[in-house]
This record gives C-alpha cells, sequence and structure tokens, in this order.
C-alpha cells in the first residue's frame, strides 16, 4: 500500500536552493554549543576519553538520528505536516501520539526562550567590542555589570537591572521576528547563505591567530590542544566512564540540534523526491568541521597559552565564564597584525569573536522558532506575520523570568535543553523505526537518495540508537532524577537555596504550563481534523 | 542532565604535550571531519551538475 500518491498542499513553503537548505540546516546545528560548550564540556568530562565517546557517540547516535529526523519529517512534510503532532500521527494508528508530538513544539521554545537572551549577550558584545567599550580589564565585572549581577535582575540584592543588556536583548528579538515573517526562502535561508560564510571566516581568522600565538612561559598552543586529545581509552572503562559516555551522547544531541524538533521543521519544507541522505550527512560534516576543528582550536588553546592548565580548569567550569570574561582578557594580551596588546586587539579580535557567537547563535535561534511558527500557520491557520506576532509575545512574556530570576535559565536548559533531548529522541525512534517499522523507515529515508546508506546503519537504527538512548534514560532515572525532581538537588548536584527552589519551581510550572497550553491546541486543531492518522492516510491512498 | 558531572577538582595535567599518541588520534579526528566535509560537497555539487 502506498502512501506516496497523497499530494501535498500546493502553496506549501519550499527551500529556494539546495545549497540554501543545506546552510539553513547547518545554521541551525552550527550554535553556541560549537565554540562554547564543546571545549567545556571536553575539558571537564575526561579530556581525551571525551572525544572518543563523542566518535562513537556521533556515528551510533548523532547520524542515525539525524537521518532518521530528516525522513520523519521530509515524509511529514508531504502531508502537510511541518512540527511532530501532525508527523507523529500520520506514523501509527495511535491517535495520542499527537499531544506527544507536542513536545516537538514546546521544546524548541523554551530552548528559544533563553536562547535567544544569551545570543543578545554576543551581541551587546560585539558591538561593545567594536566601539571600544570592552577593554580587556576587569572582564569579570564587566560581565556582572552587562547582566545586572549574577542573581539575575531582580536578585537577593533587589532589583539590580540594566537597560544595555535588556537593549541588546529587545534588539536581537526584533531581528529573529523580522527574519522569521520573511519567510522561510526569503527570511532564514538568506540570513544562512550570508551568516554561515560569515561565520567560517571569523572562525578561521581565529583560529589562525591562536596557532600562531607565540608561547608564554614556554605554553603553546599546540600544548593546548593535547590537553584533550591525548586518547585515553583506559577511562572508557573506569569508574566515572558512564558521566563520560553521557556527556558525550548530551554533547552530540545539543550540536546536532537532534531532539529538538527543528530538523523535523525544516526537512518538511523538503519535496518527496529531494535527498536526504546525502544532504543531511553534508550538515552533519559542517557541523562537526565547526565543532571539532574550529570550535576546539579557539578558546581552549588560547586560555592554555596564557592561563596555563589551572586557568583552563577553571575558565571552562562555567558555561559564559569562559567567552564573556576569559576571552577578553586574552584578547588584550594579544598582538594583531605588529600592534601592541591592548584596547585595538580587543576591538578587533573581540568583534570577531562576539560577532562569530552572535551569527553562529541567531541561525539557531531563527531554526528552534520555526517549529512555533510552523504549528501555528500549517495547524492552526494563522498567516506568518500574525504567527511571528504570536511567537515573540510567547517569547517576551516567558523570558521575563529567566532574566529577572537566578537559576531559571538553567532550569529551563536541563529539562528542554539536556533532558527534553533525550527524551524526545527515544520517542522518534521508537515511532519510525519500532511502531512504523524499521522496513518502511529504511525505505523513507532512501526515498530519492542520491546515497546508499551502509546496511549497518538499519541494525544501528533500530536496535542500537533506541536501546542506547533508553539505557540512558533508566540511568537518569535509578541514579539522579529522584533528588532533582524532589527539589533537594539542582541539575548541578548542589543543594537549592530557599529562593533558587523557588525560582526553580517557577521555571517548571512555567514549562507545564506551556505543554498544557500547546497540548490544548493540538486538541482544538483535532477537533477541527487537521491530523490524519496513518489509517486515514492509508484508506485515502 | 549530563553536565558537571566529574567536575570535582582539576583533572588536567599541568604540563600537556603533543604525543606520538596525540598527533595520531588528531589527525585522524581531523581528516575524518574534513574528508568527510570535502566529499559531501563535491558529491552534492557533482549531483547538481549532474541533473
Amino acid at each position: 500500500m502506498s502512501t506516496t500518491d497523497y499530494a501535498p498542499p500546493p502553496d506549501r513553503e519550499r527551500w529556494g536552493s539546495r545549497l540554501g537548505l543545506i546552510l539553513a540546516m547547518a545554521g541551525n546545528a552550527v550554535g553556541l554549543g560549537n565554540f562554547l560548550r564543546f571545549p567545556n564540556q571536553a575539558v571537564q568530562n575526561g579530556q581525551g576519553s571525551f572525544m572518543v565517546a563523542y566518535f562513537i557517540s556521533l556515528l551510533l547516535l548523532g547520524i542515525p538520528l539525524m537521518w532518521m529526523e530528516w525522513g520523519i519529517g521530509r515524509r511529514g512534510g508531504h502531508f502537510g505536516y511541518s512540527t511532530a503532532p501532525g508527523m507523529f500521527q500520520s506514523l501509527t494508528r495511535m491517535r495520542w501520539v499527537k499531544y506527544i508530538g507536542a513536545l516537538g513544539v514546546v521544546m524548541p521554545l523554551l530552548i528559544v526562550i533563553y536562547y535567544v537572551y544569551i545570543e543578545s549577550w554576543t551581541l551587546g558584545y560585539a558591538v561593545q567590542s567594536a566601539t571600544g567599550t570592552l577593554t580587556g580589564q576587569d572582564t569579570g565585572a564587566h560581565f556582572n555589570n552587562y547582566l545586572g549581577g549574577s542573581g539575575g535582575f531582580l536578585g537577593e540584592a533587589g532589583w539590580q537591572g540594566t537597560s544595555t543588556a535588556y537593549g541588546f536583548f529587545a534588539i536581537t528579538i526584533a531581528v529573529n521576528l523580522w527574519v522569521l515573517s520573511r519567510g522561510l526562502s526569503k527570511g532564514i535561508e538568506v540570513i544562512a547563505k550570508i551568516g554561515m560564510p560569515i561565520l567560517l571566516l571569523c572562525a578561521i581568522a581565529l583560529v589562525a591567530r591562536v596557532l600562531t600565538l607565540p608561547e608564554v612561559d614556554g605554553r603553546s598552543a599546540m600544548d593546548g590542544l593535547a590537553l584533550y586529545w591525548q586518547p585515553d581509552w583506559q577511562r572508557l572503562f573506569s569508574g566515572d566512564a558512564a558521566a563520560i559516555w553521557l556527556a558525550a551522547a548530551g554533547q552530540i544531541f545539543f550540536t546536532l540540534s537532534v531532539g529538538s524538533g527543528a530538523i523535523n521543521t525544516y526537512a518538511s519544507y523538503l519535496t518527496r523526491d529531494d535527498d536526504i541522505v546525502l544532504t543531511g550527512l553534508a550538515t552533519v560534516s559542517t557541523n562537526e568541521f565547526c565543532e571539532v576543528i574550529l570550535g576546539g582550536t579557539l578558546a581552549i588553546p588560547a586560555a592554555f597559552v596564557f592561563l596555563g592548565s589551572q586557568g583552563v580548569w577553571e575558565a571552562s567550569s562555567g558555561n559564559m565564564g569562559l567567552a564573556f570574561i576569559t576571552m577578553p582578557q586574552i584578547f588584550a594580551q594579544t598582538t594583531v597584525f605588529g600592534m601592541e596588546p591592548g584596547p585595538a586587539s580587543v576591538q578587533m579580535l573581540g568583534t570577531l569573536w562576539f560577532g562569530l557567537l552572535f551569527v553562529a547563535g541567531i541561525t539557531s535561534s531563527l531554526a528552534l522558532s520555526q517549529p512555533t511558527m510552523a504549528f501555528f500557520e500549517d495547524t492552526l491557520g494563522f498567516t506568518r506575520r500574525k504567527a511571528a506576532v504570536i511567537v515573540g509575545l510567547i517569547i517576551l512574556l516567558c523570558v521575563q523570568p529567566v532574566i529577572l530570576l537566578n537559576g531559571v535559565l538553567d532550569e529551563i536548559d536541563y529539562w528542554a535543553g539536556t533532558f527534553g533531548l533525550v527524551l524526545f529522541s527515544t520517542v522518534e525512534v521508537v515511532l519510525f523505526m519500532w511502531v512504523f517499522g524499521s522496513d518502511r523507515a529504511w525505505a523513507e529515508i532512501h526515498h530519492g537518495s542520491e546515497l546508499r546508506v551502509p546496511r549497518i546503519f538499519k541494525f544501528i537504527m533500530t536496535w542500537v540508537t533506541p536501546l542506547v538512548l533508553i539505557g540512558m534514560l533508566c540511568w537518569w532515572g535509578s541514579t539522579t532524577a529522584l533528588p532533582i525532581l524532589m527539589f533537594e538537588e539542582d541539575p548541578n548536584g548542589a543543594v537549592y537555596s530557599e529562593l533558587s527552589r523557588s525560582n526553580a519551581q517557577l521555571a517548571r510550572g512555567l514549562m507545564l504550563a506551556l505543554f498544557a497550553f500547546f497540548a490544548l491546541l493540538v486538541f482544538v486543531a483535532s477537533r477541527r481534523g487537521r491530523f490524519r492518522s496513518l489509517e486515514t492516510i492509508e484508506e485515502d491512498a | 542532565m549530563f553536565l558537571s558531572l566529574l567536575q570535582n577538582g582539576s583533572q588536567l595535567p599541568e604540563n600537556p604535550e603533543m604525543t606520538t599518541a596525540s598527533w595520531i588520534f588528531i589527525g585522524a579526528a581531523w581528516t575524518f571531519v574534513i574528508g568527510l566535509v570535502v566529499w559531501c560537497f563535491v558529491k552534492v555539487i557533482w549531483g547538481e551538475r549532474s541533473t
């Protein structure tokens, strides 16, 4: 029985070109995680052994999941669905799966709520670098002042908000919404075509400078690379092996943007006969180039030259300190084109560094916003402009606790940006490979493909990937879930203070409220007959 | 959920150096990544031209 005879809606948005699609998908994957999270994770979680686990996770989890998401997305798009509720419903006769699919709309929205705020810091710092306001002196205090203290605008010391941070956030969200309102080919694709080459040029220029840094106290940039390129096989089977494997797998999820619903939505704008095997692999390889080669050769080797091993360890222990505190200090000590280190070097290198991060951030935040945009457009019938306004209002409303209260960002990052990715991936792979069926899934992925996936990947996708994901969830459930769920420990294992516990409760309440809201919208759309189950699709065909 | 699981004091060597094993590891990894990028884009461009 064929399900390919169904004609998709004729007015459906499409990608303008294959290159645009690859750059937009790569832009989705290449984000702050490539340049900030990856080096931090590698240094903090086993160094050389992390890298071994990282590449194995890429082959067993990342690439298979990416192909599956492209397959689910393109198939969903063929039936007129751009988001997970409709896509999931078209895979099975079980009518309740569309409500689980609401996760694929809520999670990217939750991530983008805090992601855009961090992205706005990079814009603010890029502008401050370019205008010479960022000097490289006392960068810790500068960062603290920028954010209005370390505890959020409304911390224990009362109101500490700054108009600078808020102003750059307003600009960032306005730019995002303007691009989104222009649509797929005239908005997102144009930004990707302009932004990705700029990002690559900025990153290559910075890598060239880092690798040619003169030695400081006998420390070279190459020695800095040795911090995490010294393979350590023994630790992969030692007592802390589980944590190393999980950190590596978590980074693969984060960097490839699998499990967020964003890839599914982008893939839904392909036509039925478009290749996804080679195109998907091209986006993964572009992301890995930006992460392993560019991201891995920037911050850590530079920090090692000037600060040594202990300095690298301390700088990488907080996700943002390395980017916003340590790097400006390093720029202030670096010669550029024969100029003496100082304000001029901070101006030049800081603009490149924070500009690079902003471009990486915006291409990702656009991708993360698109599932919610598409949900309002396709499922509820809103116009693009109306959908952009609604998405903007939701983000503006929900970002307030993130900006104002300490710990809300970390809480949302943990549940949506880390745990949620694994949970949603597990649901997807079980639905696609087990419920829809591995033979049909394999055929779906290969429809129109320019490349045959090696047969071993069918076994990996059917058994290894889902069982590893289920194992990760079980490991989490048996070791760390209970104290976190009961508010006894925060996601980093520290004890909550009274204030941070109430902030965490607020954050979880917000996340649950958003999920309930979108599940209700799915229900409303379902009553209007917007979802067709696999049974109906097959009957129509 | 998987963050900060091992953050119990510095585990980094004081004086790291690129050993033969490091050069082999980084060489293999970089070759794999760069090779994959080049191969994919050559295939994509080749496919575009032939259609």
